[in-house]
């Protein structure tokens, strides 16, 4: 028997290219119509996508202790991390700035880890009437990640747009770069998390 | 081409929960989803190979115009300055932050840029239904770099900028910005139009050709 | 029956779709006419730095409206200076003109004030200050370096100081009359050809009507201090000119007015006001006088005055004729030293001309005869400088005009000092030669006979002794009567010493009418000249 359920393509062998979404036998390791690479399931995708999410989760830190800009006020320089910028808007009472910031650079990128973390964790454990969901969460993952980066594109335009000479200037902060890398290791890992193995281990349940 | 049991039509295997069943052809305006996950297996648009020609122009021309314009300009006690496109990726730059301004020109400008050369570069032979050498490699250059464009997450990283500044400066959007939002409008839609799926399966019957 | 078969084109339809790229490019080009077609006129500016301009940012305004904007700045080819591109709003055009300047507005501090202070939060600015003339079609521009202290188009004069020292004058130093302020130094150059510096001075409106072209411009800088024979004269100008300089200017009295002199027309700038007021006289007689006396502290410049009046200058001791007559054997030893002065006619009312030399010669022939002699007087006690004084003296020896190396010579007078000294050394041989010791000798013989008849018991030949006393007493002053030898001596002393003292009389009242003669030596330079018609 097959790992993989019957009505896969994978249980005939057959792989469908990511690129071209053509079905071909997983033996040419190369899709027909357009050259990529293709397999059954992703290689190592589980492993491949620990390690990218791990890698993110080191990134994390720096990107949310370095200051992400520093704001330059008549001579005094005052550096700002992503908290600090929305307690800062909290407490001057943009709620609704500081709200669209918590979420997109703090809560989903945290998700997003967080999620990926689940779906490796639960790919082969969890009941077939959750794979939907997960499926659903996995879309919304793959979604959403591209999304954190727009604390960093904040910073792009307040760097270039707030210089006002010796009154007011903003400089970008090292926390810029490691948040990006943050939002790029973590689309790579949701890129690298094959969905179908959702879908694939619950089997053994079944049988 | 792959040949089901139970029908003659080309086999598909849904990308999200590889279910095998057979490539449904689907009309235009139509489109399919797998019965399994609901992903999106297969859409023809309505004028497919028009609209995505057309929005990609659009893209392109507005693209263009966006960095002759200034995009921003913020006033504040009698203080002025103003930023153009290219200023967001070279502040960063001037700021000794190279490796994030290379970053952030390649997610809101390059990639997009090259998606749509690319994204052209397949329709426009596409729909004279005649095949290219560079169809198979602009294709998959356009399916591989999608989800690296990040035009819209800009487009709302310049609207959280407003309204944060909103209260201790006035802020105008300058004609650049316009320009780049109708950017961002039209990429969108022409790259929903261009469905994977359907896309392929053209290549390969010019190409069978 | 057949039916109706519709008729199937299959010509394509273009999808409505298509309307965006299209709609999208006449937007683009549209924005890019219209942006090109109300662009402003695009100028060069070159400046010797871009500090505080740069590109993108630096706007360019006139009178704190915004007229432009700073596009490029680059680095000319020599190295030297820059060139800042920059582009004006439409509008702005007519500001262009042949004489508009442009500079920088930084945070200054002068002495005018601090301006500028603004740019300190903003960044500078580039002013533009359009010119007095009709809009031109001129594009390159040359930048000012400093904001130029008067805005163009400001009534007034502008006038060019010249003079041979840079002094403690500067740019931003205030022009006053009569210590009110009325313009201001703008700049100072220095012409290293001629070894002058120049000054460029505006006077505004309405104090332009002030200047005239006989006006004469001094220096007020700090305190001037002159010491000379009329006295201290200390002269200070306004509290800011102390400090830091300033120009002061007149029209010296008496002097006719010429009119209005024309824009940036040139005045000498002398160093202070007592130098304004001197007169350059251009005709003088040279003439020799001849000293027995010495000639020690006598200088050239040194003034020649009549009866404390300046008629003169002395050039100089003229040794090298003394040499040239010794060399030839034609000096006599002991010969009086021979001493060259230039007499002005124009100071004694003769015309200023040849014609007033010769008057002033002919004159001169009838002064000498009439006793005016020359004598060297003090100056100045402490260092010894001397000046020559004409005067009448009545009493003296006929005299004539004589020759010497070709210069007409006048006669002399030794007196001074030297006569005094003589008179006093002849009273004190007088003196010496009263026979004092021997009255004084008598007088204590006398004294001693008076004594032992005192001490003797004889008290009865008292009477006889101090008849016999008084006898010798009698002897011993009738030596002392009119009629003695001594007393005529005595006489002849006293009157030595009476003349003395009417030479020492003399004396003070020179001192009284110079009270300061005796400290100070007679100025070097010349005196001033009381004021009134020619």
């Amino acid at each position: 028997m097959s790992a993989f359920p019957t009505e896969t393509a994978a249980a005939q062998g057959l792989a469908t290219c990511h690129t071209c979404a053509k079905v071909a036998p997983a033996s040419l390791h190369h899709c027909p119509r357009c050259g990529a690479s293709i397999h059954l399931r992703m290689t190592d995708s589980l492993a491949r996508t620990l390690a990218l999410v791990l890698t993110a989760c080191i990134l994390y830190v720096p990107a949310n202790v370095l200051p992400i800009m520093t704001t330059t006020q008549l001579g005094t320089d005052e550096p700002s991390t992503i908290l600090g910028g929305v307690v800062y808007l909290w407490h001057h009472g943009s709620y609704p700035v500081a709200a669209v910031i918590f979420i997109a650079s703090v809560m989903v990128p945290l998700g997003k880890m967080v999620a990926i973390f689940y779906l490796c964790w639960t790919v082969g454990r969890e009941h077939r009437t959750r794979a939907q969901q997960r499926t659903v969460m996995y879309r919304v993952t793959e979604f959403v990640g591209r999304w954190s980066m727009v604390d960093v594109f904040v910073v792009a335009i307040l760097v270039a747009l707030i210089q006002l000479g010796g009154l007011l200037s903003i400089h970008p902060g090292a926390a810029a770069l490691a948040f990006s890398g943050v939002v790029i290791i973590t689309m790579l890992s949701a890129e690298s998390f094959d969905p179908r193995l959702i879908w694939d281990l619950e089997r053994d349940e079944d049988e | 081409m792959l040949r089901g049991v139970a029908s003659d039509l080309p086999m598909t295997a849904c990308l999200e929960c590889d279910l095998l069943l057979p490539m449904p052809s689907v009309a235009e305006g139509e489109r399919a989803a797998c019965p399994r996950c609901k992903h999106l297996l297969i859409s023809h648009p309505k004028d497919g190979f028009s609209r995505i020609q057309a929005f990609a122009i659009s893209a392109l021309v507005f693209l263009a115009f966006s960095f002759a314009f200034p995009f921003m300009t913020m006033k504040a006690s009698g203080l002025e300055n103003a930023m153009t496109l290219g200023q967001s990726v070279l502040e960063l730059y001037e700021n000794g932050q190279q490796a994030l301004a290379f970053l952030v020109s390649c997610f809101i400008m390059l990639v997009p840029a090259v998606i749509l050369v690319a994204v052209l570069a397949v329709s426009v032979p596409l729909a004279r239904e005649r095949g290219a050498p560079w169809l198979v490699p602009a294709a998959r250059l356009v399916f591989t770099l999608s989800p690296w464009s990040m035009v819209e997450v800009f487009v709302i990283g310049v609207i959280v900028s407003l309204v944060k500044l909103m209260a201790m400066a006035d802020i105008i959007l300058g004609i650049s910005f316009w320009s780049y939002a109708a950017f961002s409008v039209c990429l969108t839609a022409s790259l929903s139009s261009f469905d994977k799926s359907w896309i392929w399966e053209s290549i390969d019957r010019v190409s069978a050709r | 029956m057949s039916e109706p078969q519709a008729t199937i084109s299959s010509r394509r339809r273009l999808p409505v779709v298509w309307l965006v790229p299209i709609v999208a490019l006449l937007l683009g080009i549209w924005m890019v006419i219209y942006t090109a077609m109300n662009e402003g006129p695009e100028i060069k500016i070159v400046f010797s730095t871009a500090e505080g301009i740069e590109a993108g940012k630096t706007k360019l305004k006139s009178l704190s409206v915004e007229v432009g904007l700073v596009e490029e700045v680059t680095l000319n080819d020599d190295l030297q200076s820059v060139t800042v591109l920059a582009k004006l709003d439409p509008k702005a055009e007519t500001l262009l003109r042949d004489d508009t300047r442009f500079w920088v507005v930084r945070p200054r501090i002068g002495t005018g004030g601090v301006s500028g202070l603004g740019t300190l939060l903003s960044g500078g600015y580039i002013e533009v200050e359009p010119g007095d003339g009709k809009p031109s079609d001129k594009r390159k521009f040359k930048g000012l370096d400093d904001l130029p202290l008067t805005p163009v188009g400001t009534p007034g004069l502008g006038v060019i100081l010249v003079s041979s020292q840079a002094g403690s004058l500067g740019a931003g130093d205030p022009v006053l009359y009569r210590g009110y302020e009325v313009g201001q130094v703008e700049e100072v150059r220095f012409d290293p050809e001629n070894k002058e510096v120049r000054y460029r001075a505006f006077i505004e409106a309405p104090y332009d009507g002030l200047v005239d072209q006989a006006t004469k411009f001094w220096n007020v800088s700090g305190i001037s201090v002159t010491a000379g024979a009329e006295g201290v004269r200390v002269e200070v100008g306004t509290i800011q000119s102390l400090l830091a300089g300033g120009v002061s200017f007149d029209v010296p009295i008496g002097t006719r007015r010429l009119g209005p002199p024309k824009m940036d027309a040139e005045f000498v700038l002398y160093d202070s006001l007592a130098s304004t007021e001197e007169r350059t006289y251009r005709h003088s007689l040279d003439v020799v006088v001849q000293f027995e006396q010495s000639v020690r502290g006598l200088l050239p410049g040194a003034p020649v005055e009549y009866r404390g009046i300046r008629v003169g200058t002395v050039r100089r001791v003229m040794l090298d004729e003394i040499r040239d007559l010794r060399n030839s054997g034609k000096g006599e030893i002991g010969a009086p030293i021979p001493v060259l002065i230039a007499i002005d006619p124009a100071r004694l009312r003769f015309p200023d001309s040849d014609e007033g030399v010769t008057l002033l010669r002919a004159q001169l022939e009838n002064d000498v005869a009439s006793g005016l002699r020359a004598s060297l007087q003090s100056g100045n006690l402490i260092t010894g400088a001397l000046f020559v004084s004409f005067d009448y003296h009545f009493d003296e020896a006929p005299a004539k005009i004589g020759e010497f190396a070709g210069y007409p010579t006048l006669p002399t007078l030794t007196t001074g000092l030297d006569q005094l000294s003589r008179q006093l050394s002849r009273v004190l041989a007088k003196i010496e030669a009263l026979p004092i010791d021997r009255t004084l000798s008598e007088l204590n013989g006398s004294l001693r006979a008076l004594r032992t008849m005192l001490a003797t018991k004889d008290f009865e030949n008292l009477p006889e002794s101090l008849n016999a006393t008084m006898a010798q007493a009698t002897a011993a002053l009738e030596s002392f009567s009119s009629n003695s030898p001594l007393y005529t001596r005595l006489e002849r002393a006293m009157d030595e010493l009476n003349r003395t003292l009417q030479a020492v009389e003399a004396l003070s009242d020179t001192l009284k009418k110079q009270p300061n003669a005796l400290i100070f030596s007679t100025p070097p330079h010349p005196d001033p000249e009381p004021g009134g018609e020619r």
